[in-house]
């Protein structure tokens, strides 16, 4: 999916699959190592398919509860379901994250700074996000839950050159733990981008459910 | 070092939004973005998720206790056992 001034409304589904190696190298410093593969489908607007495989690497010194992270990423784009490679890039980022528990709410701020360099001249760009995960239990089963998230873009090259864009978006749903590694949200999201750019504004309003898994 | 343990997690969003259609270079890394943040997204929504014991766990090494406490843990180890 992405965004012009011709949108339409459209069915989609986005199965995300990763696979993870955690470690610790200290009792502080801890690295992961992950391959992750995940794509849209729309049952319409087959255009707007695409597809994201990635490989990366992460370590994370905890310090009085911080958690701060460096991460490299290199990450294949496609158009449509693994169709066409679109792109290769490589990803640097720094984040700093932690969880706040206040009675039954838990609070899990995090920010985000990527710069990603790649051979499509378009996808250059910096990128900063800020994000804050809201849960509040209900009991041990239910949950409500909001993720308000903010991202900044400042793209460096091609003909995105001196583009900026700026999104807003918030959510709220309904989590209900079938066990402790298996959940299934319901959520409504709205989400809205600005961008110097007039094409590239649009608001978007999305409903659905996901379902998670870990082992 | 130690291996703390090897994790597999699956998502599926199934949803209802807008879709646009056309052809330029910018399109591409505009979809490639829509994935990142629903990815961003979903790591916020799945750290809390626990990943149960299973055989690729790999536990890491006990510390290995002084020889006296040892002897007394297990002596109380007995004792408990004993008093049910």
């Amino acid at each position: 999916m992405f965004s012009r001034d011709n949108r339409r409304s459209d069915f989609f589904y986005e199965p995300d699959v990763s696979v993870r190696l955690d470690g610790n190298l200290t009792d502080d410093l801890s690295y992961r190592i992950y391959a992750r593969a995940q794509y849209d489908a729309f049952a319409r607007e087959k255009d707007g398919n695409a597809a994201v495989a990635r490989m990366g690497a992460r370590l994370t010194e905890n310090w009085n509860g911080w958690r701060f992270s460096a991460i490299y990423e290199h990450r294949y784009d496609f158009d449509g379901v693994y169709r066409d490679l679109a792109f290769t890039s490589d990803d640097l980022m720094g984040s700093v994250a932690r969880d706040f528990r206040v009675n039954n709410v838990t609070f899990s701020p995090l920010l985000l700074l990527t710069y990603r360099f790649s051979d499509l001249a378009e996808a250059r760009r910096w990128r900063f996000d800020a994000l804050l995960g809201i849960e509040v239990k209900l009991d041990p089963k239910w949950s409500i839950v909001s993720t308000p998230l903010f991202e900044a873009f400042w793209f460096t090259d091609g003909l995105n050159r001196g583009r900026q864009d700026q999104i807003y978006s918030a959510d709220i749903g309904l989590k209900y733990n079938f066990a402790s590694n298996v959940s299934l949200t319901t959520t409504v999201l709205y989400e809205a981008r600005e961008s110097n750019v007039m094409v590239r504004r649009y608001r978007d309003l999305r409903i659905g459910p996901r379902l998670d898994f870990a082992f | 070092m130690t291996l703390r343990r090897v994790s597999v997690l699956i998502g599926i969003i199934v949803s209802l939004t807008a879709a646009s259609a056309a052809a330029d270079p910018r399109d591409s890394a505009d979809r490639s973005q829509r994935l990142d943040t629903n990815a961003l997204r979903d790591d916020a929504g799945t750290q809390r998720l626990r990943v149960p014991s299973h055989p690729l766990v790999i536990a890491p090494p006990q510390q290995a206790a002084p020889n006296a406490k040892k002897g007394k843990k297990q002596k109380s180890s007995t004792s408990g056992a004993m008093s049910r």
